[in-house]
């Protein structure tokens, strides 16, 4: 069950009916808490990308219980999402119990150690036994190949770090511990942010769990026009210019150098738009029943820095690493070496976060550098001319969104094999180098090329994306009668689902 | 809740439904038929020539591959019953789809259509596997459609004995598990959802003409019947599965299935479609090894002409391997043979029925 999805409204439209009839806060979370459940129910039984809507999934899953087939790879997800937040509830009681700065040391030490040992061994074990099996090979001690079965729940990224977040919020005194189990469960598996973020931390979310939510409080025409653009963000952009960057990354030396950065512009588009159309129907979600997330992005593209642009992007996962490990590593303190060390320490894990595999690595040392890069570059230039600080004032942002597109190769940067064959069309390695080719060099051999039409579609987007940055779009429609902006909002929907694929795609962050 | 706000959600939920049921519908009319592979080419060619033909095939791919309209037009010439006529038939396409297809083909009332063939055929409650996700799942979904499905899915076979609710339920509920699939796909059709991606593909890239396409789906002198593209020899997997069903029908001919009544009435619907027209309505039931076949009720095929093939005694050379891809469809020799045949047996019946009068 996609948020997209026709399914996901009916479900929605039942959860925010019952949700706002309930009187009681605790009925309301136990209301909350079972949908969350049923809603991750769904997908761990029938896939993120499930478009077939014969499924059921816990209808399927009864029936394969009944028969005594076999049981859906994801059935035992939630008990390592159970199994989280059980530990952190006892640690969390036990921090705020413990009489000595030892034994509270001890119960953070617990929670870090499980629950970045459960994210170690579902996400990074087999690409840690791919790691020694390639070097060793390289060292000539020839073994031979083994991964193990294993299947990476959906989340467990996004709830583990907001686990870790609230452990870490109690130990340091930031936060009351959660008294009652089902606040802190319910804050761990509430549906809108679940799979996908924002990263919701326990000291902005706990405190809205205790209090009970006030309907007049929630403005639902901003959450109905939020959940709209998500929606076409996601659904009528992403998933339709995926096609062009699928072309393009299986051959990346066959198109020209136009459509090389044509390929790597939509990219930029497929990724935003996919990521924060995803972060707009979750906060929209979460609005409509009464509670705030974090913020995820704040038009991260027309950033001035790299340092600007990692706070606009991702906002919920910069901020968790600048606050739960740069932080922790000692930040700026100390020597430049010990601070750039602690910088480039923090966006490799952050890289390592977005993926098992060495591109993702990459790509945070890349970040890491770039970022490193302009804190010198900004002390060295401190004193420069006006004149010098005028260009930069028109140069900055294009040269922040020329660099993005620079390190967004290496998140692309994976293996393409054919759907039908499973033969390897070409290596991410490979792919790579001809990107990077056609976009730092301006060099490109191939003869194939995409339309016109596409670069008028980018122009367009963008030009919609600066009126929208700028603020030129988000006041009429507040001015208008309900009825008028009801009436839009149908006619809205109903243009814009023409423009669905038929076949939905699951969002590109479910992966991570 | 607070009073005021609730009847404004309210007052406000409706107006959005009804301005997006209301958009749904202009955007509805407003697109052309999707352009769904081999679905669209025979449509839009014959939307364009519907008055250069006067008989019709439509069907299954046991129609599509099966009947070649210019050996059908030339055994028919020489028997002095000229014809011109157009395969309409698409592979994989059973009730009820082909009943929403032979509407849109009709759609424009051709003017010359004296004869239309059509294959009988049990309506599906499943949606094929391979269709699953597709526009071609999709496209037929409209209100009559749907309404059908919830008929055959909910239908229960009479019996003597009387029903418990569990028996009920127990028949019911593998046909009900294809309902909501159906729904889906309604809501998906009503709501123009997905109509929009050719449009984007052609945006991305070279617009596609889709008449380039029309030699690759309508075939030689572009009159609807091509080669499967499967080969003409039987796999063997496949001839294990035939000849074993060739034996069983060798010994125990194919019962006639009446079916269910929501297929027979999706049939009704057909003919009626055609008698209005003022054309002929022609009943096939092409070749094949099943244990049983849908077959037209008693009553309908004593007043519409029924061309049955489906008989290994009467028609052996059919049911030759060599003849055969598989249990269900014949080769391009086989076709050749069923063409033949075919247009034997309806200028027999023709010539009999104006005897008669």
């Amino acid at each position: 069950m996609l948020f997209v999805q026709f399914r996901f409204f009916v479900f929605f439209l039942i959860v925010f009916g019952v949700h706002w009839a309930l009187r009681g806060n605790t009925s309301r979370k136990v209301w909350l808490l079972l949908c969350s459940h049923f809603f991750y129910a769904c997908l761990f039984l029938a896939g993120p990308d499930s478009a077939s809507a014969e499924t059921f999934p816990p209808w399927t899953f009864y029936e394969k219980l009944r028969d005594h087939q076999p049981l859906p790879t994801g059935w035992w997800f939630p008990f390592v999402l159970w199994g989280s937040t059980i530990m952190d509830y006892w640690v969390g009681l036990g921090i705020a119990d413990a009489k000595s700065d030892a034994r509270r040391r001890a119960w953070l030490l617990v929670s870090v150690c499980v629950n970045l040992g459960v994210l170690g061994f579902f996400k990074y074990s087999n690409f840690a036994l791919d790691s020694v099996y390639h070097m060793l090979n390289w060292l000539g001690l020839h073994t031979s190949k083994h991964t193990l079965g294993i299947f990476l729940p959906y989340g467990i990224s996004f709830y583990t770090f907001q686990s870790l977040s609230y452990s870490i919020d109690v130990y340091r005194g930031r936060l009351q511990p959660a008294r009652s189990f089902l606040d802190l469960a319910f804050f761990i598996s509430f549906f809108p942010q679940l799979v996908a973020g924002p990263i919701v931390r326990a000291m902005t979310f706990l405190p809205q769990v205790f209090v009970k939510r006030v309907w007049a409080d929630v403005n639902v025409r901003a959450c109905v026009a939020l959940f709209f653009i998500g929606f076409v963000k996601k659904a009528c952009l992403s998933d339709n210019v995926a096609p062009v960057v699928d072309a393009y990354f299986a051959a990346p030396g066959k198109y020209d150098l136009y459509s090389s950065f044509i390929g790597i512009l939509y990219y930029a588009v497929q990724v935003y738009c996919d990521f924060s159309g995803y972060t707009d129907m979750a906060i929209a979600c979460a609005r409509l029943l009464g509670y705030e997330l974090t913020p995820n992005f704040n038009f991260p593209y027309f950033s001035t820095s790299i340092t600007d642009f990692w706070r606009r992007w991702h906002i919920s996962l910069g901020t968790w690493l600048r606050d739960y490990l740069y932080i922790s590593l000692g930040g700026n303190r100390g020597t430049k070496l010990f601070a750039f060390r602690n910088l480039m320490l923090t966006m490799l894990l952050g890289g390592l976060w977005h993926g098992a595999s060495w591109n993702f690595v990459f790509w945070g040392g890349v970040n890491g550098l770039a970022l490193t890069f302009h804190r010198y570059w900004e002390t060295l230039t401190a004193d420069w001319g006006p004149g010098f600080k005028k260009v930069m004032n028109w140069l900055a942002v294009p040269l922040t969104f020329y660099t993005f597109l620079v390190t967004l190769v290496f998140v692309r940067g994976r293996d393409v094999y054919q759907e039908s064959t499973g033969k390897l069309l070409i290596s991410g390695t490979r792919a790579a180098g001809e990107v990077l080719r056609a976009i730092c060099l301006f060099q490109a051999d191939g003869k194939n090329s995409f339309t016109i039409h596409c670069l008028w579609l980018f122009a367009a987007i963008a030009v919609i994306h600066y009126a929208n940055y700028r603020g030129w779009l988000s006041g009429w429609w507040r001015r208008l009668p309900y009825w008028a902006f009801a009436a839009l909002v149908g006619i809205g929907f109903a243009a814009a689902l023409v423009f669905v694929p038929a076949r939905y795609k699951a969002f590109i962050y479910f992966q991570f | 809740m607070n009073r005021s706000r609730t009847v404004r959600l309210l007052v406000g939920s409706l107006v959005l439904l009804l301005a997006f049921a209301a958009a749904c519908l202009v955007i509805r009319r407003l697109f052309p038929f999707p352009e769904i592979p081999n679905v669209h080419a025979k449509l839009a060619y014959f939307r364009e020539h519907q008055n250069d033909y006067d008989t019709l095939f439509v069907g299954s791919s046991r129609i599509n591959h099966q009947i070649i309209p210019a050996m059908f037009d030339q055994l028919s010439q020489t028997a002095g019953l000229p014809t011109k006529s157009f395969n309409a038939g698409v592979a994989g396409m059973r009730p009820p789809e082909d009943a929403y297809f032979f509407d849109q083909l009709l759609a424009a009332r051709p003017q010359r259509l004296r004869w239309v063939f059509i294959e009988v055929n049990y309506i599906r409650a499943n949606i094929a596997e391979e269709l699953e996700g597709t526009v071609r799942a999709q496209y037929w979904h409209d209100g009559p459609r749907l309404w059908q499905m919830w008929q055959r899915v909910t239908y229960l076979k009479p019996s003597n004995k009387r029903r418990t609710l569990k028996k009920v339920w127990g028949e019911l509920r593998e046909p009900l598990a294809d309902f909501p699939e159906h729904l889906g796909l309604f809501v998906r059709e009503m709501s123009n959802l997905g109509k929009g991606d050719f449009l984007a593909r052609q945006l991305l890239h070279e617009r596609a003409d889709w008449r380039l396409t029309l030699p690759e789906y309508l075939g030689p002198g572009l009159a609807g019947w091509r080669e499967t593209g499967r080969g003409e020899e039987m796999i063997p997997e496949n001839r294990i599965k035939f000849e074993k069903e060739r034996a069983a029908r060798l010994a125990e001919p194919a019962v006639h299935d009446l079916g269910d009544p929501v297929s027979q009435e999706n049939l009704e619907t057909m003919i009626a479609k055609v008698e209005r027209l003022g054309a002929t309505p022609v009943l096939i039931v092409p070749p094949m090894t099943g244990k049983k076949a849908f077959y037209p009720s008693p009553e309908r095929a004593q007043k519409t002409m029924l061309l049955d093939f489906n008989d290994i005694v009467r028609f052996p050379e059919l049911y030759e391997s060599r003849h055969r891809l598989d249990w269900d469809h014949l080769n391009t020799a086989g076709a050749e043979i069923f063409t033949r045949l075919l247009a034997e047996h309806w200028i027999a019946a023709v010539k009999a029925s104006a005897k008669g009068r």
